[in-house]
């Protein structure tokens, strides 16, 4: 076979177009996850159409802006299209029926998984009596556990792993209280009740807003992702304090600040993406130190990432991955030049080759 | 029609895939030769001992080919600045005029794409428009045109092809 022929290789496109447009269903099953990967490692020219294909997406999002093309009018233009078979025009002369096809896929929701997930995760209700209008309660998430809530407001509350939290919700104001961990929220606009986050002495107040606070042990981090958040350290603000005109440093969409010892960083432009990552269970990196990532994966599962190397650690790397998925980021180190993984039972030990050689010479 | 609203969590992610993409098809398209760097990471897919393992391929795939861009980039800078030694502004300079030339590349691709589209059987035109413009699901674009699930995915694999074709003989 020659994939130089421009038969094979419109065919070899149709079934890496068939591929994605399958990815974008919903997740594979065991089956078609094999028969995908045994179709990309059948030729580099599968992996080059495939990323050709989904390189489309981003001129694809662009090209497709346009005003007159509404809802009802492409409905409108299918429904004139009688025959209902699309023929590919301008390559109808090159089509044939590939050897290997994506399998059907089978219509199914993701809903489930993601209600797995989330199943384990406690969550403490505490009614104060003294606090008559005050709702009290109290979320904790375990190692590699997440959740996401809706509070009574209509704001949600997204839970990180290893994440303690406490909402207190009262005819006068709307506070999370973050004691470790992080959190996303995504506020409902109320005018008469500000919305703060507090982390030990440092407060936030949503203006109309979505945004992440982690809580370290020893630092903390703000970053906006929608609208306007007031960010002071020290005594909080009183409680009637004009909702809407906060006091503390404004930071705005797509920046991000950090408290240590008590001190407030002046915002900085971040990668929003990065930050947020986990409220799809992601783990995103863009030239970032590998033991800076190993640990990020180590927050997550129970079973860690070492690496003794420290010109290792340093190593910068990009990627994404799910959180979870241990494996695949173990996978993917080893595809890097002069690295190794070894799966011990209660770890995976990164090392460099030379590492490797030098631990098999002396027998450890 | 009122757009549906989408959830923070979704407007985060709408664009992350099409980050790593815009940056694989930019920096093969200015740096490299194409056909090297798909080598490359095929060969370091092959590498792998226990590829089954691998619960996200598509995922995998795109980390390995940005990951690798970046090993190309980082490499090309360091080799690239000593150079040009006469040159005080070298180091702002390529940053600069690629951005110019990525905008002018999008709208380009732009403008041609519009064109392509618009070869596409009405179903299938209509399809890509209310996957991407109007960011349906499968089973939305399905009730709308009154077709499956599984002929959607079709529609959707026969324009993005067509689409691939027309936009590779651009470059």
């Amino acid at each position: 076979m020659n994939a130089s022929d421009p038969q094979i290789r419109s065919a070899i496109t149709q079934v890496a177009a068939d591929w994605y447009a399958a990815h974008r269903a919903g997740p594979l099953s065991d089956t078609e996850r094999a028969a995908f990967l045994a179709w990309i490692k059948a030729s580099p020219i599968h992996i080059e159409e495939y990323l050709g294909v989904a390189a489309l997406e981003r001129t694809l999002a662009a090209a497709t802006n346009d005003p007159a093309m509404s809802m009802d009018a492409l409905v409108e233009m299918a429904r004139g299209d009688p025959a209902g078979v699309v023929v590919d025009i301008a390559d109808s002369s090159a089509r044939f029926e590939p050897r290997v096809r994506p399998p059907r896929r089978h219509w199914r929701s993701i809903a489930a998984a993601a209600l797995a997930s989330v199943a384990g995760i406690c969550v403490l209700w505490a009614v104060r009596d003294g606090d008559g209008l005050g709702q009290v309660k109290t979320y904790k998430t375990g190692h590699g556990e997440q959740g996401a809530w809706p509070l009574p407001d209509g704001s949600t509350l997204h839970v990180n792993t290893d994440t303690a939290v406490t909402v207190r919700f009262s005819s006068a104001e709307r506070i999370v209280e973050v004691d470790h961990g992080q959190v996303a929220v995504e506020v409902a606009h109320d005018d008469r009740r500000a919305f703060h986050v507090h982390a030990g002495s440092t407060d936030a107040v949503a203006v109309g807003t979505g945004f992440d606070v982690y809580r370290r042990p020893d630092s903390t981090l703000i970053t906006v992702v929608t609208g306007q958040v007031a960010v002071s350290v020290g005594p909080f603000v009183p409680r009637n304090a004009p909702a809407g005109f906060p006091g503390g440093l404004r930071v705005a969409a797509g920046q991000q600040v950090r408290v240590i010892a008590g001190v407030l960083s002046a915002p900085k432009p971040t990668d929003v993406r990065e930050t947020t990552a986990w409220l799809e269970r992601k783990i995103v990196f863009d030239q970032r130190p590998l033991g800076a990532v190993a640990d990020e994966f180590n927050r997550y599962n129970d079973i860690p990432f070492t690496i003794d190397d420290p010109a290792l650690r340093s190593v910068t790397i990009s990627g994404a991955f799910n959180a979870a998925d241990t494996d695949s980021f173990a996978a993917f180190l080893e595809s890097l030049d002069g690295v190794r993984v070894q799966r011990l039972p209660r770890r995976f030990r990164v090392l460099s080759s030379h590492e490797e050689q030098e631990s098999t010479a002396r027998g450890t | 029609m009122p757009e549906p609203k989408k959830t923070l969590v979704e407007r985060l992610f709408a664009d992350h895939r099409n980050a790593l993409q815009a940056f694989f098809y930019r920096r093969l398209k200015t740096k490299h030769d194409a056909a090297d760097l798909v080598q490359e990471v095929y060969l370091r897919i092959l590498r792998v001992k226990d590829a089954d393992a691998i619960r996200n391929p598509e995922g995998y795939l795109y980390t390995v080919a940005t990951n690798l861009l970046y090993e190309h980039s980082v490499l090309a800078q360091r080799y690239a600045t000593p150079l040009d030694p006469d040159q005080p502004f070298a180091e702002g300079e390529p940053a600069r005029s690629a951005g110019f030339e990525e905008l002018f590349d999008l709208e380009t691709r732009v403008v041609r794409l519009r064109e392509v589209l618009a070869q596409l059987p009405p179903k299938c035109r209509a399809t890509v428009h209310l996957k991407y413009q109007h960011g349906l699901s499968y089973q939305e674009i399905a009730d709308r045109l009154g077709v499956s699930p599984h002929m959607v995915q079709k529609y959707l694999g026969l324009g993005l092809a067509h689409c691939r074709r027309r936009m590779t003989r651009m470059r």
